[in-house]
């Protein structure tokens, strides 16, 4: 007796005051209506009024189809009538008439100040689950690792209504909201507090983007200050250390040994010769000089493959736009790995390198006639190189077998008439 | 504050009808309606206290208050639903007349309010 007292009183705590006036409205709506329907028919079929006595109308006997004209009535209109008077009932207990509507606008006041979506996020869930009377809210979001937050609870076990956050045909995230009190007027506050849920993620996600590509580039620039200074250091400057001491050298025995100097000097003018080559080296890497010497297009014609029957040609706008250097180097660096990965693997006889350009893209394709890619392929350092340098710049990458032979890269970069 | 005409309709119509109400069932108590000596001052003081309470029910929903809306439903559901003897058992056409418009006016409030509108309601 004292298990079930508990139980029923667990019960009675769980059960929500606005259910119960919802349910206990639309049973009350209901009965108003099957009287009132009952009574209108009854009192028009008994026309004209007043000729008998009133009490035997309800004598089935007498008027007993009334009675079942009521009915038919009834029959044919009680689950359009209670299907609205549900909704509509829900729709008035449930939702804040005064402040349904100001909702999207507390969302987007909350999101405008959001410095962190970890304390936001949450905040705003809270916030739509409160003045919608919503049992349970969820939002999740995020590209790689996936944040899920959570307000109420669904212990009724009530069916979920799944609504999906995206900008710009992106996804974003999901929204899941209990099913119970979603009238037509609450889903489309939804809808429009998720878009701006939307919007306000994408400019996270975009800021996140942003910070990593900043950190990759002050890495990049740390990286290649490490290796010029590398190169300096340890090729550079033992190398004209021994200049100085070979100089001391020969011109003690300028007077001793004139012929030993002499062959001495040779030498010197030699190791000068690899010094030079390596300075050059090191200038290359940091931009081709083919590029400002010739441009783009011819330093991309005049790329010599040693050894090679590979006959290369170049496809591009006459007369070229003025790209960025940045563009201009990957391009190039793109193009070089391209050509001697075809000149190593393609076994092709002729490489085509196309440059097109359009009013937002540049693409750059490398096709040639050789074999294609093996079943087998992985991807190699020099892949991911090119992809990386696409990425570094906003543009992809892409590497497939072409028709009927040969492989064709594809690189698109964002480009713009002002700077490239 | 902006109202719909759904608000404003129901409110004057809520009201107008528990105004007219409260005043029958002050009247009838006042002179002691011989109608009404079945059921004693009973029945009049349950209107009077019905209709005030629509009053104040109407005032909630001029202001767009859920509470006003939610009592009014209620309070123009019991006046419908005490109203619909009459149209049955009023044994001429013009008795039937006076609990029909109270049932349809209970109806019409009850509908008005029920039924949203496609515009927004906003608080300013």
């Amino acid at each position: 007796m004292k298990i079930q007292f508990i139980n029923l009183k667990r019960k009675l705590k769980g059960i929500n005051p606005g259910s119960l006036l919802s349910s206990g409205l639309l049973g009350f709506l209901l009965l108003i209506y099957v009287f009132a329907v009952y009574a209108f028919v009854i009192a028009l079929g008994t026309y004209p009024f007043g000729e008998e006595p009133a009490f035997s109308v309800i004598q089935p006997l007498n008027y007993w189809y009334l009675n079942l004209i009521a009915l038919l009535c009834l029959a044919l209109t009680i689950v359009p009538v209670t299907r609205w008077l549900h909704r509509s009932v829900n729709d008035l207990v449930f939702s804040q008439d005064e402040n349904l509507y100001l909702l999207p606008g507390r969302v987007n006041q909350q999101l405008r100040e959001m410095t962190n979506p970890q304390i936001t996020i949450p905040r705003v869930i809270e916030t739509i689950g409160t003045a919608l009377h919503l049992s349970y809210v969820s939002l999740e979001f995020g590209t790689e690792a996936k944040q899920r937050f959570i307000f109420g609870s669904n212990s009724d076990q009530i069916a979920i209504h799944e609504i999906p956050i995206h900008y710009l045909n992106e996804p974003l995230g999901t929204l899941w909201v209990s099913n119970r009190l979603l009238s037509d007027e609450v889903h489309s506050v939804l809808q429009e507090c998720t878009q701006q849920i939307g919007v306000a993620l994408y400019v996270v996600q975009l800021t996140d983007v942003l910070q990593t590509s900043r950190e990759r580039t002050i890495i990049a620039r740390e990286e290649e200050r490490r290796r010029i200074r590398n190169d300096l250091h340890d090729g550079l400057a033992p190398t004209l250390s021994s200049f100085q001491l070979q100089l001391s050298a020969i011109r003690k025995l300028m007077s001793k040994d004139p012929e030993k100097a002499e062959k001495m000097i040779a030498e010197l003018g030699s190791d000068l010769r690899d010094a030079t080559a390596e300075i050059r080296q090191l200038v290359y890497d940091l931009r081709p000089p083919m590029l400002d010497e010739l441009g783009l297009i011819k330093a991309l014609s005049n790329m010599r493959q040693t050894g090679t029957s590979l006959r290369l040609e170049v496809a591009a706008p006459d007369p070229m736009p003025e790209l960025s250097a940045a563009t201009e180097v990957a391009i190039y660096r793109i193009a070089t790995e391209a050509v001697h990965n075809v000149v190593r693997h393609a076994n092709a006889t002729t490489c085509t390198i196309g440059i097109t350009i359009d009013a937002d893209t540049l693409t750059l394709t490398i096709a040639d006639d050789g074999q294609g890619i093996p079943a087998s392929h992985q991807s190699g350092i020099g892949t991911q190189s090119m992809r990386e340098r696409a990425a570094e710049l906003g543009g992809t990458f892409s590497v497939r077998s072409a028709e009927p032979n040969g492989t064709r890269i594809k690189v698109r970069l964002p480009w713009r008439e002002d700077n490239g | 504050m902006k109202r719909s005409t759904n608000i404003v309709i129901a409110a004057a119509l809520t009201a107008l009808y528990n105004l007219l109400s409260l005043i029958r069932g002050a009247v009838d108590i006042a002179t002691q309606n011989q109608e009404l000596q079945n059921f004693g001052n009973g029945f009049a003081v349950v209107m009077v206290i019905l209709s005030t309470i629509g009053l104040i029910s109407a005032y909630g929903i001029w202001q767009n208050q859920k509470w006003g809306k939610i009592l009014a439903i209620i309070v123009m559901g019991l006046s419908g639903l005490v109203a619909l003897p009459g149209v049955i058992f009023a044994p001429t056409l013009t008795l039937k007349l006076d609990p029909a418009s109270a049932v349809v006016a209970a109806i019409v409030v009850i509908v008005l309010l029920l039924r949203r509108p496609k515009e927004a309601v906003v608080a300013e």
